[in-house]
């Protein structure tokens, strides 16, 4: 009785948090922030031209629209409004949800605790402030999110196939064919699968990530006059970079953050067997949470302002990447966690 | 060691606190529920044009964005667009005005040119041309 008021409260709990990301994110067409002068942009442009070189074209000295920045949204985007019939950005709104719900799916199926359990950790990816917002519709971390969430299910199944390494390695080449950031995930994967000794996963997951990811996309803008990160670069470089970062992300993020990382620090203290078998996903978070703030070594604008505007979305990957782990820990003490 | 009531105890309100801020968070939101509701039904009757040119990053320069979507209509798509905005425009507006002419004129290039006074002007530039 208790089990099932519980499951029923847990799935109610999902189905609010999804309902209230698919109406932020349905009720106006896109056109906010960075959806209008980059993604929006080049897949506008790559709808009316038919050609992925304009994402190029419409910003030729790259002052705004980061051309860049890898372009499987823009695709996705424009291939979705031609199956449409037009560019509406209105219809175009309904990727969200799709997205959410694979992401919500993902979370559900990665979450290795009982039914409630596993429908609070989806319910609270539908939760996280990104999805809480209008103003991040339209941006790329939702795709890239569903991503390397499929990619990190597949590398968790207990019972993985010989085709588990090259799915996932094709799941994370989506993913830094979607934003930067799926690169440092590629990095921080194949690190941690050769470091716990699956050379063999590493090697085919990594080469696959790079050779169909990373490769094409940085041959493809270098054969159009385009190299680099425009807000990051080798002269650039200063050690004391990310200390600054650190520092603007403290000032910033500090009191907000707190209550969350004490209470999942706890969470996980109270699980002994979570903490065994989630060792790698929480040291993976935590390394990609250090490589971005080392990229910040690199940075052309100040990192202040670079920090004050990204700081949220770039924390989105780890955060939820590491709900499953949280809602095994709360479980845990409840009963076996594979219960 | 910590009991294992205690323990429960601990993780249900810690998750429970976790999920409550969450939820919390998500029900205060930037309208209240009724007028997203409304503001949803509005723009999903609306047609595609109306859509567009209400949506919120463009309707501050709704006459704008209405001359640069009648400009996307006619001219050809190797046509290169030419916006003058004089030295009396902001420069934050100017920068705001080139984006959503970029926008809504993709394919197309948008040059920035030097205008007069207050002027806003978006006129058709050379087909393939190089920038000015």
């Amino acid at each position: 009785m208790k089990r099932r008021f519980l499951t029923a409260a847990a799935a109610l709990l999902l189905v609010l948090g999804f309902a209230s990301a698919t109406l932020l994110a349905v009720r106006q067409p896109l056109s906010l922030g960075d959806y209008l002068s980059v993604w929006g942009l080049k897949a506008r442009a790559i709808h009316a031209s038919g050609e992925l070189s304009a994402v190029f074209r419409v910003d030729p000295a790259g002052e705004f629209s980061h051309p860049e920045y890898p372009p499987l949204w823009p695709l996705v985007l424009a291939g979705t409004a031609r199956i449409l019939g037009r560019y509406d950005e209105l219809l175009l709104t309904l990727l969200r949800p799709l997205l959410l719900a694979a992401a919500a799916a993902l979370t559900f199926a990665r979450t290795r605790a009982p039914l409630p359990w596993r429908l609070l950790a989806a319910a609270s990816l539908t939760l996280l402030p990104y999805f809480q917002t209008a103003a991040y519709t339209g941006y790329a971390e939702a795709l890239l999110l569903v991503f390397v969430l499929a990619s990190l299910f597949l590398l968790e199944s207990p019972a993985p196939t010989p085709f588990t390494p090259a799915a996932a390695g094709l799941l994370l080449a989506l993913a830094c064919l979607t934003k930067q950031e799926g690169v440092l995930v590629l990095l921080v994967v194949a690190g941690l699968l050769a470091a716990t000794r699956r050379f063999r996963d590493a090697a085919i997951a990594g080469g696959i990530g790079l050779g169909l990811g990373v490769l094409p996309w940085s041959i493809y803008r270098a054969a159009h006059g385009v190299s680099g990160l425009a807000d990051f670069g080798l002269a650039a470089f200063h050690p004391a970079k990310p200390l600054r970062a650190l520092a603007a992300l403290v000032e910033i993020g500090l009191v907000p953050a707190l209550p969350w990382i004490v209470g999942a620090t706890l969470l996980l203290g109270l699980a002994p067997g979570v903490r065994r078998t989630r060792r790698s996903l929480v040291l993976g978070a935590g390394a990609f949470a250090g490589l971005v703030l080392a990229s910040f070594a690199f940075a052309r604008p100040d990192v202040v302002w670079l920090v004050t505007w990204t700081w949220d979305r770039l924390a989105l990957l780890p955060v939820a990447a590491v709900l499953p782990a949280l809602f095994e820990a709360a479980a845990e003490p409840f009963g076996t966690p594979d219960g | 060691m910590i009991p294992l009531r205690a323990r429960r105890l601990l993780a249900a309100v810690l998750a429970g606190a976790g999920l409550l801020a969450l939820l919390a968070a998500a029900v205060t939101q930037d309208l209240p529920f009724v007028d997203s509701l409304a503001l949803a039904g509005r723009f999903w009757r609306a047609g595609p044009r109306g859509r567009l040119l209400n949506a919120p990053g463009l309707a501050r320069d709704a006459r704008f964005a209405a001359d640069a979507l009648r400009a996307a209509a006619s001219w050809p798509a190797d046509a290169d667009a030419v916006l003058s905005v004089g030295p009396l425009v902001p420069p934050d507006v100017r920068e705001r005005l080139r984006r959503r002419a970029a926008y809504l004129l993709a394919p197309r290039r948008v040059l920035l040119e030097p205008g007069n006074g207050s002027e806003v002007l978006l006129v058709r530039g050379p087909s393939g041309g190089r920038p000015q």
